[in-house]
């Protein structure tokens, strides 16, 4: 009688204009305002508006519930580039049948930076879906499902009931990502993604080497019918649908179909989150190290895996102080949207499969991962020239 | 198979291609035959390689200046030592005629009539690329005429490719890309250089003449010491612009930050690529760019033009427009001051470029040897 809670995370970075060593010490923006704009309005038009419309429908129609993530970097672009995506979350929210999972504003690595850092960036967030929404999320998941023991004791003295993250085998072994769990030493609900059946629609869904590919959506029911277990997690990226696959692929015929196909299986049900509190957990999971949804690793390597990473990281961790000191909302903003975990991911030099996924992201940004990383650390000096010159 | 240039005697791009392309090839089981001018090469490969005396009139191979004394600026020259050529392959036993760029194509295209066998015509750059756009009609026509003739063109990269389409009207159908390789092995010998503590090196490595870009490098040498004046530039090679070169860079006050050395025998250049921090390659028009794969194989962290046929095989580097000199100064600047983004390139470079072997490039002379049969 498997639960099923689908999920997505809605994001975008604010990325980074193309700026050269020549330029550092002339404070130029550090913002490319018109790619960002650019990315927003495609993204927007190809798969926020239809795909919220869509949710939207088979809220009302169908028991279909849906949990969705978003960063504050988002909120913000929608908020300046197409209104009309807050709208229509708003109008979904207003069904009932959505909840919100609460995340990191920066979709930051703010966590590896310090606690202090992480509760205040989690405390905007909080603030900005009060705003908005008029709620406050119980459950709430790390940028990419970062995770460890140390996250979920924080994040439980922040007063969640419930945190997400990737059911990896890792920490779990022989054990299924399908059934309640409690993060060790604490009392929170750790809630697993099961990455077969996510990655069957977010990575798999248009890849027609793919023993069953096309995926239908009475075929994917049939699949979580199946599932003996009490839950289901499945957690994408929301811009699975229309962006990474293009509505040629048939994705959103996928989703509008996928409702009325699970009716017709009486074992399964829709479940927004708060509501897989109630099962009681069946074990608590030890996990001293991070893992994370990324890669095949599983781990903060996307983000740190080699020297440009870890350098580039530590350049910007190490004026936290500074900034902290000089308590401006400006420098403030500009630190933080630094430190948005996607300007490390676009630095990474992994070889094999995993280079495609990053190469993806990063395409649209810059064509290799050397240019990411100078283009970055141009402005980071740049920025601490700044704050010497302005506040020393 | 003929050629006008062959490793070790000639260490240009040419007459390396040809030697590891030989070697590859009978690798691959292939039966060559190579007829060069008489050169003095006492070099070693796995084929019959068969030295053309010219008698008087043709022109002697001048050792220290690496050309001929025959003269390559006369039409009937070109056409007689090609006749020799011709005549000598007359006899031979053979299936397929491969010759190299413009110099050999009269021979190539007798030889077709003659013997009735395929010719392979291989195109390692062509006349434009060598005068800065400023081609000789006559050899131009040859060039056309070897296109035109041949069974099918070799070059090395797509970038090439197009060029071939458009100036010479080749059918692009019968075009085929080679990339050329690497031979690694040599760069890996331990020969130490000397250098400073503290001392940073960019490196140059090819001819001084307008294509290969050195003057776009000196403006970018300009922006760069302005900056940080402890860089220094080591220009290797020599060529027609060598004595201007070397004066503007005095003009522009640059002659405490760049050594210009001439050319370099193997030892001294592969020391070189082992004392460089960061390499650039800033050709305005490279066929391929070889050079920019014996300093990735060496370990450094590569600059190179995007209007180079190399730009097409390697993503472990930066790329450039060569006229976007502040570009060009911003990314060595970057190389030098950000050590880990060297370190990475640096690495992952060298794997790339270890992928990139003269066997692939024979792999793929082979598959198109059995498409013209």
């Amino acid at each position: 009688m498997p639960k099923v809670a689908f999920c997505a995370v809605m994001h975008q970075p604010w990325r980074i204009r193309r700026y050269r060593f020549i330029d550092v010490g002339r404070h130029l923006d550090y913002f490319d305002e018109k790619l960002n704009r650019r990315i927003f309005e495609r993204v927007a038009r190809k798969s926020y508006i239809p795909a919220l419309k869509i949710m939207k429908d088979l809220a009302e129609d169908t028991p279909f519930k849906i949990n969705l993530s978003f960063t504050g970097t988002f909120l913000d672009q929608a908020e300046k580039y197409e209104p009309v995506v807050i709208k229509l979350l708003q109008e979904l929210y207003q069904t009932g049948k959505m909840e919100i999972i609460a995340e990191t504003y920066y979709h930051s690595l703010a966590f590896l930076i310090s606690e202090r850092e992480f509760r205040e960036e989690v405390k905007l967030h909080l603030r900005k879906i009060r705003e908005l929404f008029g709620t406050r999320p119980k459950i709430f998941r790390n940028t990419e499902a970062m995770y460890s023991n140390e996250v979920a004791r924080i994040v439980e003295k922040m007063g969640f009931r419930g945190i997400v993250t990737e059911g990896s085998e890792k920490f779990l072994g022989w054990r299924s990502p399908n059934w309640p769990y409690r993060a060790d030493g604490t009392n929170l609900h750790l809630f697993l993604r099961n990455y077969r059946l996510s990655d069957d629609i977010a990575f798999r869904f248009s890849a027609r080497s793919w023993e069953e590919w096309p995926l239908t959506a009475d075929k994917y029911a049939i699949w979580l019918s199946a599932v003996n277990e009490p839950h289901v997690i499945i957690y994408i990226d929301f811009e699975t649908f229309g962006e990474h696959h293009w509505p040629e692929s048939g994705i959103f015929d996928f989703l509008s179909h996928l409702p009325y196909e699970v009716a017709k299986w009486k074992n399964v049900r829709w479940a927004n989150l708060r509501e897989l509190l109630k099962e009681k957990p069946v074990d608590s999971l030890d996990i001293p190290f991070f893992v994370s949804w990324a890669d095949m690793d599983r781990d903060l390597s996307a983000w740190l895996g080699n020297r440009m990473q870890k350098a580039a990281f530590e350049a910007a961790k190490s004026l936290e102080p500074v900034v902290r000191r000089v308590n401006f909302e400006e420098v403030w903003e500009t630190w933080r949207r630094l430190i948005t975990s996607d300007h490390f991911y676009y630095m990474s030099t992994k070889f094999a499969g995993d280079e495609e996924v990053h190469s993806y992201f990063r395409g649209e940004v810059y064509s290799n991962p050397y240019e990411a990383f100078a283009n970055y650390m141009n402005i980071l000096q740049d920025f601490m020239l700044f704050l010497r010159e302005q506040f020393s | 198979m003929i050629a006008t240039e062959l490793y070790p005697v000639f260490s240009g791009g040419l007459g390396r291609a040809v030697y590891e392309i030989v070697k590859e090839l009978s690798r691959l089981g292939v039966d060559v035959t190579l007829l060069i001018p008489e050169m003095g090469w006492k070099g070693k490969l796995p084929a019959r390689v068969i030295q053309l005396p010219f008698t008087i009139g043709f022109g002697v191979y001048d050792v220290s200046r690496e050309t001929y004394v025959f003269d390559l600026e006369k039409k009937e020259e070109v056409e007689r030592f090609n006749s020799v050529f011709a005549k000598f392959a007359s006899q031979l036993n053979f299936d397929i005629v491969h010759v190299h760029d413009w110099m050999t194509v009269l021979a190539g295209i007798k030889i077709k009539r003659m013997k009735g066998v395929p010719l392979v015509l291989h195109i390692h750059s062509t006349e434009y690329d060598r005068t800065n756009n400023n081609p000789r009609p006559w050899v131009v026509d040859i060039e056309r005429s070897g296109m035109m003739e041949a069974d099918a063109v070799i070059t090395t990269s797509k970038y090439m490719k197009k060029q071939l389409v458009s100036r010479y009207g080749v059918n692009p159908d019968k075009i085929f890309v080679a990339y050329n390789g690497i031979n690694a092995e040599m760069f890996n010998r331990k020969i130490g250089g000397i250098k400073k503590p503290g001392e940073k090196i960019v490196l140059f490595v090819g001819r001084l003449t307008v294509q290969k870009g050195a003057w776009h490098l000196l403006q970018a040498a300009k922006r760069v010491v302005d900056i940080d004046p402890s860089v220094r530039f080591v220009i290797v090679g020599s060529g027609p612009d060598f004595g201007y070169l070397v004066n503007l860079a005095v003009e522009m006050g640059l002659e405490k930050n760049v050594i210009f050395t001439g050319r370099i025998p193997d030892d001294e250049l592969i020391a070189a690529y082992r004392i460089a921090d960061v390499f650039v390659m800033p050709s305005i028009s490279e066929p391929f760019g070889i050079v920019a794969l014996e300093a990735m194989v060496s370990g450094k962290p590569v600059i190179i033009s995007k209007t180079s046929g190399v730009s097409e095989v390697i993503d472990h580097c930066f790329k450039v427009d060569f006229w976007d000199i502040d570009l060009m100064a911003s990314r060595i600047l970057e190389l030098l001051h950000y050590r880990p983004l060297a370190e990475e390139m640096g690495k992952n470079g060298k794997r790339e470029a270890l992928k990139l072997g003269w066997d692939r490039t024979a792999s793929e002379i082979f598959k198109v040897y059995r498409h013209v049969r």
